[in-house]
């Protein structure tokens, strides 16, 4: 209600009710539901496809996106994990000024232990 | 040290911001501040909307939301209520809302799971950083969580650069001037989170806040105090 329609002493009108949206809204991604975290293969049929990713425990920020990635069998899980660090590690080890500068966001010491903390992510 | 009567900690934070000790950084009426609140079982950000000039004006708006988390920008910004991306996307000009005033230098030391090495880690961070770059007023926070912030309250630009007129330049140049710094920092082996220290868009936890998610207090350590602290709960999380 406008200032004029107080001051006339014009009632509020109820405002229309709103149109529902056509679709329901993206799923975020990270979110709930897009995907479910990974501790082990054992007991999956291989070779297995799905989407993977890695996340920080720590930040938010720091996710990979989802990748396609075919595991012939359960030993070579490592191997493919060890990819996807690779890839994670290239991703966000540096961090880019503003006039371009490369700054390390970790030391050894760090990403060793960041490496242990990375959650794997997986969906179908 | 506070009564608090209830036990939902939404309704425990509400009653915590009644009655605590707040704290606000130098020149707050040109920083912005975020909360990070819960609604309909998701957590959303939200820009308050006020200049937050003093302890009252800060107070009113944590009682009102009672937030999981609160943060404040490490910098300083001449609107900083309508403080956006450094790429402006839409229409309109992009240094409207985007002027660089200043900032100090922040250092955030997570080590999750590691308490005690975080606190022998920061007073590390401490010593280095007044032998190596000469800084004297510098702040510890327990952040609440998994380890430490440092605050660099003496670090000036115009001690490693020209200051530019252009708020975009002067941005960048902050940016440099903080860079070998926590470089050094960095290869000294402590476990600094570069982007808060570098990143000049950057929102910190507000001391004097509970983290929300641990129901710690996120406050002022005494360094003399530091080898002994120990996080104070105001709920169980």
């Amino acid at each position: 209600m406008g200032l004029l329609d107080w001051l006339l002493g014009r009632k509020k009108t109820a405002e229309p009710a709103r149109k529902p949206s056509r679709r329901p809204p993206a799923p975020r991604d990270g979110g709930e539901g897009s995907g479910f975290v990974v501790d082990s293969l054992e007991g999956e049929s291989f070779p297995l496809t799905a989407e993977f990713r890695l996340r920080s425990k720590d930040y938010d920020r720091l996710k990979q996106k989802w990748q396609r990635v075919t595991v012939p069998s359960l030993k070579d899980w490592e191997a493919k994990k060890s990819e996807l660090e690779q890839d994670f590690f290239r991703r966000f080890a540096f961090y880019k000024t503003m006039k371009g500068q490369v700054v390390s966001r970790w030391n050894r010491e760090v990403w060793e232990f960041m490496r242990t903390t990375l959650i794997v992510e997986r969906r179908r | 040290m506070f009564r608090l009567r209830s036990r939902e900690p939404e309704a425990v934070r509400r009653e915590y911001y009644r009655q605590a000790p707040l704290w606000l950084p130098p020149r707050a009426s040109q920083r912005q501040f975020r909360f990070a609140i819960e609604r309909e079982g998701r957590t959303r950000f939200l820009k308050i909307r006020d200049r937050v000039k003093d302890v009252p004006t800060l107070r009113r708006w944590l009682v009102r939301y009672a937030p999981l988390h609160a943060y404040f920008t490490t910098s300083t910004w001449l609107d900083p209520q309508h403080l956006g991306p450094r790429e402006l996307h839409g229409p309109g000009y992009p240094r409207a809302y985007n002027i660089y005033l200043s900032s100090e230098l922040y250092l955030d030391l997570d080590l999750p799971g590691q308490f005690r090495r975080a606190r022998r880690e920061v007073a590390g961070v401490l010593s280095h950083l007044r032998q190596r770059w000469g800084f004297r007023d510098l702040g510890i926070v327990y952040s609440g969580s998994k380890g430490f912030h440092v605050h660099v309250r003496d670090f000036d630009l115009r001690r490693f650069a020209e200051v530019p007129l252009d708020p975009r330049e002067r941005e960048a140049e902050a940016q440099e001037a903080k860079r070998p710094i926590v470089e050094d920092v960095l290869q000294q082996g402590f476990a600094i989170d570069v982007d808060t220290s570098l990143d000049t868009r950057r929102i910190l936890r507000l001391p004097g806040t509970v983290h929300g998610s641990t129901g710690n207090l996120c406050e002022f350590v005494e360094e003399s105090r530091l080898p002994h602290y120990r996080p104070r709960r105001v709920y169980r999380a």
